[in-house]
């Protein structure tokens, strides 16, 4: 049986490897293409980001006093325009993209100020389009700018600016020891769920033709005349898949390594990743390695099953489909999880592979946790692959015509 | 030697096919109730129209789909419940059988080769003898999509022959086949008989089973309507050629024939 199995993967990892548009298709253009994208994003966000930066806001505004309009004449990434503006001109301006920022001061803002203890409070108002980066930019400068404006006016109230000083905050982060230090939190959360979209998606392909195309073409009847079970057929073609995902998936990942130095920006939370950050050990990549292999066999069998159950390449691909938004909605999950993680979350399949990754990534890998989901997974497996071999058995699945 | 007894196979029928059929019936019975044998050294042959039951007694007899009632027996072992000893016994060669094209001639032999757990060098043996025999050795190395028609149909003889059954079912194997390669494989057919091999074969070309069957089934409606030599076929239709027999037969079962 096992030779009939290792006879059966060979043929099928060769039918891969030995057709060169199918080795570009599912291994150098994910690579190429991720590489590509995710560098074009990452440096499109910068830019984006640098322009922002270097924008000169222009405020525009009416009865604004003149302490404020120092501190912004100082601020040189503030430009006031001086003018008098109606409040709907003034937003319709904005909204233009003409200015960036509308502020309103009450006209009777310094006498209320002054009378403050006795009178009602003066109002500023103040405006910004939610559709401009540049408007959204200045926005958050003017509220720095009036939180420091309200400083100056409470230590003129009090009389000595040291009464407004009450205590020194001093924060600092903790130094993680080096044995868990992980990497990146932006980078652990994005990378279980990448690994699991590249994992389907190169398993799918390849899937796809490898059972639902044979079918179709009637190849794979010719391999049931022959003495081996139709089991050690199903299950050579699940090897096969799996060594294919594998490598996909390390295709795809290659792929983003290389985007790194563009993409770091918006794939790590710092905003800055390199490899040399990495703290990783052998320990974590084989816990990592162990929960990986957990999403292979479900994700091959899940494909294959499918796939088995369709008449055609056309109709496989509709019915996995499905599975493959399941499978992203589980990364999405994991990714933008709240970090709590119950201990049934352990037991749920796929979406606990996707926990202990993210967990050994930061550092706080437990074996124990990544066995409970491997095994899970591991049962999964096995009823599926127990199911494509009693539907390898099932006529109206195999000569549906 | 092979022993079919009391076949009988229905179908159950999908809405969709109950629709098409106008009325109620759930299933179809494809074969019913169908019994013959066939020795070694002999080539039997199944003669009859599209849907009467000849692929599926066939695929029956190759395992790849169970009786729903009856038994078959092929060289000793029982037809499904020992379908991987039966399997070793046969060849089964259909045109909806088909071979991966991207791989070689080479490729594929040796691959089915190995699924027959034969050892390497018996594999090589009988490959370079079936390649030589079938003219397939000049495209060994030749991707198979970029082989003829007729190349593809002599390299599906070639493999389903590498394990050197006993038991050779062909169904249709000279259609396609140029008139050359068409007396090659019906010669070589003659030779596995002589080798005391048991043939069966199906086919619409009753020149080919004239020349070829030594007793001749024919079939309509899932069931036998006559089986013999072609004299006690001949002496049952009081026709002088199998041609007319077979519509003599097809015209008494209810068949309207267009001769």
């Amino acid at each position: 049986m096992f030779k009939s199995l290792m006879i059966i993967t060979k043929k099928e990892l060769r039918r891969v490897f030995t057709d060169k548009r199918l080795v570009i298709t599912s291994f150098v253009l994910p690579m190429l293409s991720i590489a590509l994208i995710y560098s074009m994003m990452g440096y499109m966000i910068q830019r984006s980001q640098d322009d922002i930066e270097a924008h000169v806001s222009k405020v525009i505004g009416s009865s604004i006093p003149i302490a404020v309009i120092d501190m912004m004449d100082a601020d040189e990434s503030i430009e006031f325009i001086p003018g008098a503006f109606d409040k709907n001109t003034a937003k319709e301006l904005i909204l233009e993209e003409t200015y960036d920022y509308y502020i309103y001061f009450d006209p009777e803002f310094e006498d209320k100020l002054m009378a403050f203890e006795s009178g009602p409070l003066p109002v500023i108002e103040g405006a910004y389009s939610p559709k401009s980066d540049q408007s959204m930019n200045a926005n958050y400068k003017m509220r720095t700018l009036l939180e420091e404006y309200r400083q100056t006016i409470l230590a003129e109230r009090i009389g000595d600016a040291s009464y407004l000083q009450v205590y020194d905050l001093v924060t600092s982060s903790i130094e993680i020891p080096q044995e868990n230090q992980g990497i990146d939190r932006g980078i652990a959360n994005l990378v279980p769920m990448l690994v699991s979209i590249f994992i389907f998606a190169g398993a799918m392909s390849i899937g796809i033709d490898s059972i639902a195309g044979e079918k179709e073409r009637g190849t794979i009847a010719t391999m049931l005349l022959t003495p081996v079970d139709r089991g050690v057929i199903i299950g050579g073609k699940v090897i096969s898949l799996s060594v294919v995902a594998l490598i996909s998936m390390v295709s795809s990942f290659i792929g983003v390594m290389i985007s790194i130095p563009f993409s770091a920006g918006f794939l790590s939370a710092s905003g800055a990743f390199e490899m040399s950050q990495m703290s990783l050990g052998g320990f974590d990549f084989l816990m990592f390695f162990i929960s990986m292999i957990g999403l292979v066999g479900m994700y091959v069998t899940i494909i294959s099953v499918l796939s088995m159950i369709a008449n055609s390449v056309k109709e496989a691909g509709a019915y996995i489909t499905p599975a493959y938004m399941m499978v992203m909605i589980a990364g999405f999950m994991n990714m933008f999880g709240s970090g709590t993680v119950s201990s049934m979350s352990y037991y749920i399949p796929i979406y606990n592979n996707l926990v202990n990754m993210q967990q050994v990534l930061l550092g706080d890998g437990d074996l124990g946790r990544v066995m409970i989901s491997f095994v899970t997974s591991s049962v999964i497996t096995i009823v599926l692959l127990s199911l494509s071999r009693n539907l390898m058995h099932k006529e109206k699945v195999m000569f549906p015509s | 030697m092979i022993q079919i007894s009391n076949l009988k196979k229905t179908f159950n029928l999908s809405k969709k096919q109950m629709l098409a059929n106008e009325d109620k019936v759930k299933f179809k019975t494809a074969v019913n109730n169908i019994s013959f044998k066939v020795n070694d050294n002999e080539i039997f042959g199944l003669i009859g129209p599209n849907g009467a039951g000849k692929t599926t007694t066939l695929r029956c007899l190759a395992t790849l789909i169970e009786p729903t009632e009856g038994s078959i027996n092929v060289n000793g072992f029982e037809g499904h419940s020992q379908g991987e000893s039966v399997r070793r016994e046969l060849a089964f060669l259909t045109n909806e059988l088909k071979l991966d094209t991207h791989f070689t001639p080479e490729y594929t032999t040796k691959f089915f080769g190995r699924l027959h757990d034969m050892p390497e060098r018996l594999i090589d043996e009988r490959m370079n003898h079936l390649f030589d025999y079938f003219g397939v050795t000049p495209f060994r190395h030749t991707k198979i999509s970029d082989l003829s028609t007729g190349m593809k149909q002599k390299l599906s003889i070639v493999v389903s022959l590498i394990h050197n059954p006993n038991v050779i079912i062909f169904d249709e194997p000279t259609t396609g086949l140029d008139i050359i390669t068409a007396r090659a494989v019906t010669d070589y057919l003659k030779l596995l008989k002589n080798e005391g091999k048991t043939i069966i074969i199906s086919t619409h070309m009753m020149h080919v089973a004239e020349k070829l069957c030594d007793r001749i089934a024919i079939i309509m409606d899932g069931d036998i309507k006559a089986m013999g030599t072609l004299d006690e076929i001949y002496a049952l239709t009081g026709q002088d050629n199998l041609d007319d027999s077979f519509f003599q037969l097809y015209n008494n079962s209810g068949g309207v024939s267009n001769v």
